[in-house]
């Protein structure tokens, strides 16, 4: 209960200091539409017209109305209309959520499984051959910044191979099947979630590889051993077992962070998640665009955050008592 | 003798420091040693390396070569100022309050320390350094509010074990003031973890500057490894050739072996004082 009010506190300071923050600043959505070096949209706005627009909008009502206005709309889950896109909010969210989330989950699916594969065994041959190469990879591979593993990749496997890089799917493509559909979908999602896996494994292999160590040293491994059980069964169902509780808490509240995350993987691919909506706002001042997103964002954040606890609960009843 | 007896048990910890060094040297003298500088184009664009240009010319015929030793310079002064503004302004006082005082300080500065924690760390950074003028310093404001949370709560939960053990209950008891206690008790011991903390804020802060610029919103000014990324990709032939040789892999070598280097010198460091950031003994 008393976490819950931290959150919904932490909540509510999030949300007000993303609708302060832009309006502090010098600039607004309709000088960057009318003269924006960089954009594609190039038209003119007079001051009379910027006014006009601002009135529309109601970006010249005094701070306190529209911040009374934003908090109203925001209890409603009414994120407002992009500036920029002329769209609502929740309908731009909603039609690039799906790809963010096809790419986090798969990404995090497979990170998983070959962390928990990896770790297990590394923990279990603790300083042997195998465990020391797979530690030293993993800690190299953790400090190359995601970016530069997606553009890597892309030369590696794109160049060599043709495995298609930009977007989420063909532009244009006329599809013979459902089947057909999937494949392409999938093909290109190879690269995002390969460079994905690449920048998440190791953190993941760390945290199962420590947890590991600190479990089989305790003396029910020994017990286990004594009463002649097969390894495998050691290591995953003693030992492993007992290490899942701060490989959960780690994953799911990763996982809240990863949303947003994933923006630098997202930005090189040109993959159309929320990750690239971030900075298309960024760049246009999309207030309501902007405000919106941070919302979402801080709100996975903290679902993930209260699931975590949820879970910690779920594995663990004494946590309760 | 010694020194080759100390080297033999300490081999992370010289070898990581002795990385680090030759990064550092080449940041503060490499420009010394290259016949241009950062300002100059003296070649065609886009050449292949030559005995001239060792890493080839970029797309405005500047030197490959001197924009990496330009951008490590880039990559150190920001990671470096970042990690004492966060460390030594806001992680230590922030965390030695809260686990010194404890009680209603302790909560409130603890639910600060929560509510910046559970801020979506990546896309507020951007958000915010979108809004302010791209700048180095604003780069450097930016990565400091949103690192220091986790080196509060290191720093909060030592704080508290020391408070809590034996010797400094025994120095109370044998009259030790407050400033006696933190000179000689909570200082020595807090040391190692502020520069283990040091060494890992300053990591983070190189990988977040290099996205930053690779997304176009660091500093346009200046020639960062991030930015060398960024102008490689928006030439898209460049996926065709090899490029990637000499403009990619060089600076991937360059930002992993900085940030190895960093990251094994803190554990090192945590390893030989035999505390670890999260508060547990080894």
């Amino acid at each position: 209960m008393r976490k819950l009010v931290r959150y919904l506190f932490t909540f509510f300071t999030v949300t007000t200091i993303v609708f302060f923050l832009p309006r502090g600043m010098s600039g607004d959505p309709f000088d960057y539409l009318s003269d924006n070096p960089t954009g594609d949209v190039h038209i003119v706005l007079t001051p009379e017209q910027k006014q006009a627009l601002r009135e529309y909008y109601g970006l010249d009502d005094p701070l306190l109305v529209q911040y009374s206005s934003y908090i109203s709309r925001l209890a409603r889950f009414d994120l407002g209309v992009s500036i920029y896109y002329k769209q609502s909010v929740n309908r731009l969210i909603a039609s690039r959520l799906p790809w963010t989330l096809l790419l986090v989950l798969s990404g995090s699916i497979l990170s998983i499984f070959a962390s928990v594969l990896l770790g297990v065994n590394s923990a279990w041959r603790k300083n042997q051959v195998f465990d020391r190469i797979i530690l030293g990879l993993s800690l190299v591979v953790s400090r190359i910044p995601s970016f530069m593993v997606a553009v890597g990749l892309i030369i590696w496997l794109s160049g060599t191979y043709g495995i298609p890089f930009g977007g989420a799917y063909t532009p244009y493509a006329e599809y013979t099947g459902f089947l057909d559909y999937i494949g392409d979908v999938l093909i290109h999602l190879f690269l995002p979630v390969s460079a994905f896996f690449v920048s998440t494994v190791s953190d993941y292999y760390l945290v199962v590889r420590n947890g590991m160590i600190d479990s089989l040293e305790k003396p029910f491994i020994l017990t286990a051993q004594a009463k002649g059980l097969h390894n495998r069964r050691i290591k995953y169902m003693h030992a492993f077992r007992a290490s899942l509780l701060p490989f959960t808490t780690y994953v799911f509240t990763r996982l809240g962070f990863l949303i947003g995350g994933v923006i630098f993987i997202e930005s090189v691919f040109a993959y159309p998640g929320v990750g690239s909506l971030i900075s298309e706002a960024v760049i246009n001042r999309d207030y309501p665009l902007m405000e919106g997103l941070f919302f979402f964002l801080s709100l996975t954040v903290i679902l993930s955050n209260l699931s975590a606890d949820q879970l910690y609960q779920w594995i663990d009843p004494r946590v309760n008592q | 003798m010694k020194v080759i007896q100390f080297v033999k048990q300490n081999t992370e910890l010289v070898a990581s420091a002795l990385a680090l060094a030759l990064f550092i040297g080449v940041a503060l003298l490499g420009e010394a040693f290259t016949p241009y500088t950062i300002k100059d184009k003296p070649g065609e664009p886009l050449q292949a390396p030559s005995d001239e240009f060792p890493l080839g010319t970029d797309h405005v015929g500047r030197c490959n070569l001197t924009v990496l030793i330009h951008g490590a310079k880039i990559s150190l002064r920001i990671g470096i100022c970042s990690g004492v503004i966060t460390v030594l302004l806001l992680g230590v006082p922030i965390g030695f309050l809260s686990g010194y005082l404890g009680g209603r300080v302790d909560e409130a500065l603890m639910l600060f320390t929560d509510l910046f924690m559970s801020i979506p760390r990546i896309p507020f950074i951007i958000v915010i350094a979108g809004l302010l003028s791209p700048s180095t310093l604003n780069t450097i404001i930016v990565i400091g509010i949103t690192t220091w949370p986790s080196v509060a709560r290191m720093i909060r939960s030592e704080t508290f074990r020391i408070k809590k053990s034996g010797y400094v209950d025994a120095s109370v008891g044998f009259g030790a003031g407050e400033l006696h206690l933190f000179i000689w008790h909570f200082l020595p011991t807090l040391t190692p973890l502020l520069f283990s903390s040091l060494l890992m804020v300053t990591g983070s802060a190189i990988m977040t500057e290099a996205g930053l610029a690779f997304l176009g919103i660091g500093d346009p000014t200046t020639h960062s490894w991030g930015m060398s990324i960024r102008l490689l990709i928006n030439r898209p032939t460049s996926y065709m050739t090899k490029a990637w040789m000499w403009r990619l892999l060089p600076q991937i070598l360059a930002i992993s072996g900085l940030l190895l280097a960093l990251a094994s010198l803190g554990n090192s460091i945590e390893k030989i004082s035999g505390v670890s950031r999260s508060g547990k003994y080894e």
